[in-house]
């Protein structure tokens, strides 16, 4: 068996030994510093401010939205009084299929026979 | 292993020495947006970085991804180093470690056996040499089978010469859990390099 002072003595050796010394690492080493000045380069500003106006943006619209399109209570203007929501009693909207602006939509869009054969 | 570890503490660089590191004095530079600085800075760190990245890895490929990585971490968030909470060198060691103990470049495969012969030493007598490389191969090879936070531990501890509690803040996790890396790393080579006895001497 292995004594742990041979063991100290090996790991001491591995540890700092270099393991860098073929061509491939000098290749390596000229990537990885073409890499630090190409980064330098590119990115001259690492303050970045707009991403943060950028991503309060988002979140404002994202949450816009959501009021918007949300069923309860605050995108319905009742006041901020909590209901039941249910069809029939005033908080759910129903598309409605056959009103005078649907079958606009859909005379507009439904091709005739003659638009049908030349499609 | 005992003895070994008294001689970390003397290694730690004094508190009021830390804002007058040469890469101290550049990663400031570097963080008011001196490219030139950072280029310099990049010269003095690539080398080291590379290899500690291939001791821990065991793979060369893996490694130079991972300290590429870890000086576009270093350029990004520069202003981020404050020299009053911590070392320069600390401060990149834990980078470069967490770059290169990144999770997603763990579940690539690693060849390190096949470069286990590459490792080489500056021992200046040519035997030495030679029986050093040997030794360091063997043991690179050992070590390839071991989790790669037990190597990076191994490696901080003997390479370094660092404390417990640096190794922790560069792995970032409890000294307690880096005495468990480095004896349960220990035993398992130990137990592997068990037949190179005479290799050792």
């Amino acid at each position: 068996m292995t004594s742990d002072k041979d063991l100290d003595f090996a790991l001491g050796r591995w540890a700092k030994a270099d393991p860098l010394g073929g061509a491939g690492d000098e290749a390596a080493l000229l990537r990885i510093l073409q890499h630090a000045d190409a980064i330098a380069m590119d990115e001259p500003s690492r303050s970045r401010p707009w991403w943060w106006v950028g991503g309060a943006v988002a979140v404002a619209a994202s949450a816009a939205m959501a009021l918007l399109l949300a069923p309860g209570p605050i995108g319905t203007g009742n006041g901020g009084k909590s209901s039941a929501a249910g069809v029939g009693d005033g908080s759910v909207i129903l598309a409605q299929a056959s009103d005078d602006e649907s079958l606009a939509f859909a005379l507009l869009y439904t091709p005739t026979s003659e638009e049908e054969y030349l499609l | 292993m005992g003895e070994h570890g008294l001689d970390m503490h003397a290694l730690n660089p004094a508190n009021d020495l830390r804002a007058n590191e040469p890469e101290a004095l550049l990663i400031r530079r570097a963080a008011e947006g001196d490219a030139s600085a950072f280029s310099e800075l990049a010269r003095l760190l690539a080398r080291p970085a590379l290899a500690q990245a291939v001791r821990v890895l065991g793979d060369r490929a893996l490694a130079e991804d991972a300290v590429q990585e870890a000086l576009t971490r270093l350029w990004r968030e520069a202003k981020r180093f404050d020299p009053e909470r911590g070392s320069f060198a600390g401060w990149w060691r834990r980078m470069l470690m967490n770059c290169a103990l990144d999770g997603r470049r763990r579940l690539k495969p690693v060849s390190s056996i096949d470069e286990a012969a590459d490792v080489i030493d500056e021992t200046p007598t040519p035997e030495g040499a030679a029986e050093s490389a040997d030794l360091a191969a063997r043991v690179q090879q050992a070590a390839a089978v071991l989790p790669e936070r037990q190597r990076a531990a191994l490696s901080l501890f003997y390479g370094e010469g660092l404390s417990m509690a640096e190794i922790a803040d560069a792995l970032e996790t409890s000294e307690k859990a880096v005495e468990g890396l480095l004896l349960r790393g220990r035993a398992a080579l130990k137990e592997r390099l068990a037949g190179l006895k005479d290799a050792l001497r």
